[in-house]
């Protein structure tokens, strides 16, 4: 008899992976692709969702052949993917009739004050968790349809369908057009804004302020359950279950229990502690998000600090700057230097999220003299983002009251050792990597098991999670809170820079790039 | 004289051939090619051997050397290496139990570019950045036996000994070098420290030139048997993780 695997789909940010795992949670098997990321205006961010359909239909095949598989020895899919990013398609004719608005996209900064005019943000913070923030799916989805007029109407005659990436790609898999699922998991649609997390279903109040019509959205089911059999690209595998990718993380480490915490290093940087299954409010500027949801069983929530930029800072170093020719490489350029030499970047591309949420904020590299080098960048690139880490945990043991004693780190960035060094030193707690840092595909590979009945329960699971290596803090006290200080200060100057300028130099057409989003917010009014 | 030197036409022509051959091509094979005496061939190709833009290898066939590839490209970055080993390092842990480790040759010694501990052990320090001796260590050896510039460096001096398994004599390692190129891997056991054993394989990059070495390392008795011959399913796994490092750096892909 052949052996039998799980299989996980992650359509992240920048690339998208096919990983397969065996009985023990290893990796057997691994394809994977970027796709193109579309800045058209400033703070704008599009992806083509058809072009993430056709990379996802060559990388499970090529996954398969990469192992030597078959599909009939996978007995369960899970999927993963990028929250927040809207996808907007055509119900009879299955092609996409906007670009994806991505989750680090901010076009929709000079809506949010007309959406909390109509239900004020504390409101909605209540119902959602959600701070009122250009990062969330309702707000885009407002501006798409107010946007376009026949799109508007196109919705509302039930001629498309909506949903987050996960809806998108569920539906392409399960049959597209010939009876594709269009359903979305609880966590998922925890990040839309549209959701209330006490009833865990669409809330009419806020979906008439978003102005999205009831019939457009997809289901919202359990994160661990049945949600449909593939027909393409490759027929019969059961897809059971659908997770965003840092709850997947969370649940890849294996954090089943209230008080146990992760934070993945991706594209953006995102610390998530479960909370157990109530819904903890934060006061210091956390999000409170579904962690998961077994069918059946009680919902389990979680407290979240989003860093929106972290891997996309070094990859603008690499792509828009060209300081590196790989990722990697701003370690190497790091490390021909000892410090930073005084300089600081604010990488606040997407504004800044927790615990600020400054939609306008704007990045800033500060302290710049004669002195510094490419070499005193790319340090200051890396400790940018332990530095936001270490305000999001500095929020989490606010909020939780207690102190977080080790962090559980995984993403691709935990390949950086200075910057893993660099975290150790500024949260002055040890960084713990377990042996698998794609955490985000195990995860959903262990919910998909685990709906299906390839593992019984989540101790087999956890008796799975081995360290593989381990940073210690070693930094003094004193330098650590002059990073600390000065850190903070320059998150004061970026959010100083995205201030709209006094009333009278308004008309000056030397407008930094702010005002082209407000530009465009003015022609959504007349429009 | 200003007209074109025929040695350098006739010694660019093999270059050229040399190149555009997957396999390494035979004296005889070249002078046809090229329409050249066979002494003629083979006086250039010395010359080209000497000043390390062809290398000649054991079964007397040639190809372009390393030297003349990396001839205006930067050497490979130890952080790259790391990010692209990180998963099957992982996975070669995971199905081991054992550490992982991969190194790579860097001014006379082989140096950890990337570690993953063992499972289960409690005080495990990451030893990335540390360097180990290539003539005692399963990763050194993997890289001294397909490194023909490492394996310069090292057999033009002394062998130190470390404990009194380790290999010292030039003649003795060449034979040990020979043996893990017609392996594809090397195994090492009690050479570098006591109880110590050391199981590694070569990482290639796309033209198949060994560019790291990918291995495990723990106690005589978890990785050997009672022969102190490393078990063959331990092996199997340091084989498959250094197929699929090589995959990421394109060796293998017909594409």
């Amino acid at each position: 008899m052949s052996e039998s695997y799980v299989a996980a789909i992650d359509q992240g940010t920048t690339s998208t992976r096919c990983l397969v795992f065996d009985h023990q949670g290893r990796l057997v098997s691994l394809a994977q692709q970027q796709h193109t990321q579309h800045f058209p205006r400033p703070g704008w961010v599009e992806h083509d969702a058809a072009e993430i359909w056709r990379i996802v239909r060559r990388l499970l095949p090529e996954a398969l052949r990469n192992g030597g598989l078959d599909a009939s020895q996978i007995v369960s899919l899970g999927l993963t993917n990028q929250r927040e990013t809207v996808v907007v398609w055509d119900r009879l004719t299955g092609e996409p009739v906007t670009p994806a608005i991505v989750w680090q996209d901010t076009r929709t900064g000079p809506l949010l004050p007309r959406i909390a005019a109509e239900l004020d943000a504390t409101s909605i913070h209540e119902r959602t968790g959600l701070p009122l923030a250009t990062y969330f799916t309702g707000p885009k989805l407002r501006w798409l349809l107010e946007s376009d007029e026949d799109l508007r109407r196109r919705a509302e005659a039930g001629e498309l369908l909506l949903g987050t990436m996960d809806t998108w790609l569920l539906w392409n898999l399960t049959g597209g057009v010939r009876g594709g699922v269009h359903s979305t998991d609880v966590t998922n649609a925890s990040r839309t804004m549209l959701m209330n997390l006490q009833t865990l279903q669409w809330d009419p109040e806020l979906l008439a302020v978003m102005r999205v019509p009831r019939a457009a959205l997809p289901e919202i089911r359990p994160t661990l359950g049945d949600h449909g059999t593939t027909t393409d690209p490759v027929a019969g595998i059961p897809v059971r279950a659908v997770i965003g990718d840092q709850q997947a993380s969370l649940f890849g480490q294996t954090a089943f229990e209230s008080g146990e915490a992760k934070c993945t290093f991706g594209t953006g940087a995102f610390l998530l502690l479960n909370t157990g299954t109530q819904p903890v409010a934060s006061s210091h500027g956390l999000v409170t998000t579904v962690a998961h949801q077994i069918e059946g069983e009680p919902t389990v929530y979680a407290l979240e600090g989003s860093v929106a930029i972290a891997g996309a800072l070094v990859e603008w170093c690499r792509e828009s700057l060209g300081l590196i020719r790989s990722p990697a490489e701003i370690e190497t350029l790091a490390t021909s230097v000892d410090d930073n030499g005084g300089c600081f970047v604010v990488p606040a591309f997407a504004g800044l999220y927790a615990p600020h949420w400054e939609s306008r904020a704007q990045g800033i590299v500060a302290g710049l003299t004669a002195y510094i080098t490419k070499g005193h960048i790319a340090r200051a690139v890396l400790e940018a983002v332990a530095l936001q880490t270490q305000e999001v945990l500095a929020a989490m043991n606010s909020d939780a009251g207690l102190a977080l004693r080790s962090v559980a780190v995984d993403g691709g960035m935990t390949s950086n050792n200075l910057l893993m060094q660099t975290v150790a030193d500024l949260l002055d707690v040890p960084v713990v990597r377990p042996m698998m840092a794609e955490t985000v595909a195990l995860g959903a590979a262990y919910a998909a098991g685990l709906a299906a009945g390839y593992w019984s329960d989540q101790q087999v699971l956890r008796r799975q999670w081995h360290r593989a290596a381990e940073w210690s803090p070693a930094m003094e006290p004193a330098r650590r809170a002059e990073m600390l200080e000065r850190w903070s200060r320059a998150i004061e100057l970026s959010v100083a820079w995205g201030r709209p300028r006094a009333r009278t130099t308004d008309a000056d057409p030397a407008v930094p790039p702010a005002g082209l989003a407000a530009a465009h917010g003015r022609r959504v009014e007349d429009g | 004289m200003s007209g074109p030197v025929q040695s350098v036409e006739r010694a660019a022509a093999i270059v050229q051939l040399l190149a555009s051959e997957e396999e390494p091509l035979g004296l005889a094979q070249i002078a046809a090619a090229l329409s050249l005496a066979k002494t003629t061939a083979h006086g250039l190709l010395g010359t080209l051997c000497d000043v390390r833009f062809v290398e000649k290898d054991d079964a007397g066939l040639y190809r372009v050397g390393r030297d003349l590839l990396q001839i205006g490209s930067t050497r490979l970055d130890a952080n790259e290496l790391r990010a692209r080993a990180l998963n099957w390092t992982d996975a070669l842990a995971a199905r081991t139990g054992a550490a992982a480790r991969v190194a790579m040759f860097r001014d006379g010694d082989a140096v950890i570019a990337h570690h993953v501990f063992a499972i289960g052990s409690q005080h495990q320090l990451l030893e990335t950045g540390r360097r180990i001796p290539l003539h005692a260590t399963a990763l050194g050896k993997v890289l001294l036996a397909f490194d023909p510039g490492a394996a310069r460096t090292v057999l033009s001096g002394p062998l130190p000994s470390l404990t009194y398994r380790t290999i010292t004599e030039r003649s003795a390692i060449l034979r040990e070098l020979a043996d893990i190129r017609d392996a594809g891997r090397a195994v090492s056991v009690e050479e570098c420290e006591p109880d110590l054993a050391g199981i590694a394989a070569p990482v290639r990059d796309r033209g198949g030139y060994v560019v790291a070495s990918i291995g495990i390392t723990g106690s005589v008795d978890d990785l050997c048997d009672s022969r102190h011959r490393p078990h063959r399913a331990l092996e199997d796994e340091v084989l498959r993780a250094a197929r699929a490092v090589s995959a990421e750096f394109g060796h293998g892909r017909t594409s």
